[in-house]
């Protein structure tokens, strides 16, 4: 089984996240870059997979070339080949995203695609759906739990979040697109070694033979701060007197 | 049965369930009707098994022609997004409205390509633009808002419950119904079943008081006093966003949000929760929001009535000190 992974460079969810020098789209306000977390899940999935069912894991990333950084870490985690789709620095426009990932899976011909259910900047959700609506695939989101199904290599169970605590088993035909969500799991992190050997990996742009670029679909006109909360709204003092007002205004409300 | 769909260039799109309109769905129909041009009917789509009542009731109500779709057992976004492509196509429509469900997250992006516009996912809310309509949503978990508009249409948008005023009521006549039909296409994906992955803590949903724990709180060992805090309050019960259940610091039937336990206590107290709107979406209903973060640009405090900007791991056992030294003398 062949997987190909889609991971997102994202601005470290811990940091400060700030409007762009454009004011259409973000950038992390300390510069540090890391892997959409719901997309190390969909590693840890295909890794799985790898040591358990001797699958292939490939990663692919579109954006610029600081993007590099998500795909030798998908490397250093285990992935056996790395790709980067070149895009510029302003607001990935998801359709046009997801037309590079499909330009990218004709090529590859993957049994398994998985994407994170949605990425920790953009927070779409809508590359999965997309990139499987382009590739007429099956598709399934919210997947917590994937295993092969019997010796065949083409056909997979999975496990989907519904809403409200209940989940659906799925038979699964491939290939197929996935949209991972986040779950008991922890997502490895590579060993020494294994980023030293990541960083001498050569990534393959694939540049020959991707389909133009398409036209944009969305304007991005704005990014930033919303209005602040009215100052009212914030107790004031030193953290034990704040302490003791929470516990006045609980007592005056009766909620205590 | 297959009457002509009118034309129309806003289409609202309303899942039902059990007889009734998902909520969300109403936000989208707000939306919809807000974007129709002056004097133009929004065409509207409900989903269901049985979408017949449903449709001709909200017909009645918003006056709108409706296609009623009944949707097969199995059905997924998929096949449910090329049937309505043909729909937006045969209205002609340039906007199409969906409640921002989980359904409706998978179903949207899908339509999009298949009618060869773009999605906009979350809306939260819109005002006019010279270039016509911008939408708002929330960008890197609620912190940032962006400010977005479609450059190819249909315009395909999924509007988050909660985000609009309910839709304006028709004094006028019904609008007419029209049927479609949207069958389970043979997909390669096959349910073997349903099944319940976590319950839900006892007490949660009718809890009074709910102490609710975010990745802020580091880890599990920091999670003491909040414990002491929920305990503190009468049918108190302690919470956690869903990273907290995943990291296992709390069992998953503790998680509040979309994907979690909807509660609407007396008092909902936030302790290192950022406040993305899936996690939002299962708290609204409460009626008075504390929100302890030390981020003051957390999107909490926005739907907290009071903001406590301190470190939640040395602020608790503050305030469950506070408390109980309280609960003492008032109790004496
Ligand atoms: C399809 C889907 C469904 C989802 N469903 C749900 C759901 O049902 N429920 C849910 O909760 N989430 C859900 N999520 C996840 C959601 O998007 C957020 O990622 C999640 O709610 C964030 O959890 P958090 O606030 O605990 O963590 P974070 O977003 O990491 O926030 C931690 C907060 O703690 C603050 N903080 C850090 N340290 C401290 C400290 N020492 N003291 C005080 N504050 C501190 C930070 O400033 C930050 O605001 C869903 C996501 C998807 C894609
Ligand atoms: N630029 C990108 N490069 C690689 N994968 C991406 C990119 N953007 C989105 N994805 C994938 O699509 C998922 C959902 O992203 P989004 O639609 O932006 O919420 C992410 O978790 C990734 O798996």
């Amino acid at each position: 089984m062949k997987i190909l992974v889609c991971v997102k460079q994202v601005p470290d969810p811990d940091e400060p996240v700030v409007p762009d020098v454009s004011g259409q789209w973000l950038a992390p306000g300390a510069g540090r870059w890391t892997m959409n977390r719901l997309d190390a899940f969909a590693m840890e999935h295909a890794l799985v997979l790898k040591d358990t069912a001797g699958a292939t894991v490939e990663a692919v990333s579109v954006g610029p070339d600081r993007a590099e950084a998500v795909v030798r870490r998908a490397l250093a985690m285990g992935a056996g080949a790395g790709f980067l789709a070149p895009m510029d620095e302003r607001f990935p426009d998801p359709m046009a995203v997801a037309a590079l990932l499909a330009g990218l899976a004709r090529q590859r011909q993957p049994d398994l695609i998985l994407c994170g259910a949605m990425s920790e900047d953009s927070m779409a959700g809508v590359t999965g759906p997309m990139l499987a609506a382009l590739l007429f695939l099956p598709f399934a989101s919210s997947v917590v739990e994937i295993a092969p199904a019997g010796s065949g290599q083409s056909i997979i169970r999975a496990v989907r979040e519904l809403e409200g605590g209940m989940a659906e088993e799925l038979e699964i035909r491939l290939p197929a697109v996935l949209s991972i969500q986040s779950s008991g799991i922890t997502p490895r992190y590579p060993v020494l070694s294994h980023v030293l050997r990541a960083n001498k990996q050569e990534i393959f742009r694939p540049e020959a033979g991707a389909p133009f670029l398409p036209q944009p679909r969305l304007r991005s006109l704005e990014t930033a701060l919303p209005p602040p909360p009215p100052p009212g709204r914030f107790l004031t003092g030193t953290a034990a007197e704040k302490a003791e007002k929470l516990c006045d205004i609980l007592m005056q409300r009766g909620l205590l | 049965m297959n009457a002509p769909l009118p034309r129309s260039s806003c289409v609202a799109v309303v899942q039902a369930q059990g007889g009734q309109p998902v909520p969300a769905c109403l936000d989208a129909l707000s939306l919809a009707l807000s974007l129709s041009g002056a004097g133009e009917r929004t065409l509207l789509a409900i989903l269901a098994p049985n979408p017949e009542p449903v449709a001709r009731d909200l017909a009645g109500q918003y006056g709108c022609p409706t296609v009623a779709v009944s949707v097969a057992d199995g059905a997924s976004a998929g096949s449910l997004a090329a049937v309505l492509a043909g729909m937006v196509r045969e209205a002609g429509a340039q906007w199409v409205c969906l409640g921002h469900t989980p359904f409706s997250a998978d179903l949207a992006p899908a339509l999009a390509v298949l009618a060869g516009g773009c999605c906009v996912p979350g809306v939260e809310a819109v005002e006019r633009g010279e270039g016509g309509p911008v939408f708002s949503r929330s960008v890197a978990g609620g912190r940032l808002i962006q400010k977005i508009s479609p450059l190819a249409f249909p315009a395909v948008l999924t509007v988050l419950g909660g985000s609009q005023t309910p839709p304006e009521e028709s004094v006028g006549p019904a609008g007419e119904v029209v049927f479609r039909e949207a069958g389970a296409a043979p997909e390669g994906i096959r349910s073997l079943g349903v099944l319940r992955r976590t319950g839900q803590e006892p007490g949660l949903a009718d809890a009074e008081a709910v102490v609710a724990v975010g990745r802020g709180m580091g880890c599990e060992e920091n999670l003491g006093a909040a414990r002491r805090l929920a305990a503190l309050f009468p049918r108190g019960v302690l919470a956690g966003s869903r990273p907290a259940c995943d990291l296992g610091w709390l069992p998953h039937r503790c998680q509040v949000g979309i994907t979690g336990a909807t509660v609407a206590p007396a008092l909902y107290l936030a302790c290192g929760i950022s406040g993305a709107f899936q996690h939002v979406a299962g708290m609204r209903g409460s009626r008075f929001v504390v929100a302890v973060n030390r981020d003051e640009n957390a999107p909490i405090f926005h739907v907290a009535d009071l903001g406590v900007k301190e470190d939640a791991v040395n602020f608790l056992p503050l305030l469950a000190q506070a408390c109980e030294k309280r609960r003492k003398e008032g109790g004496s």
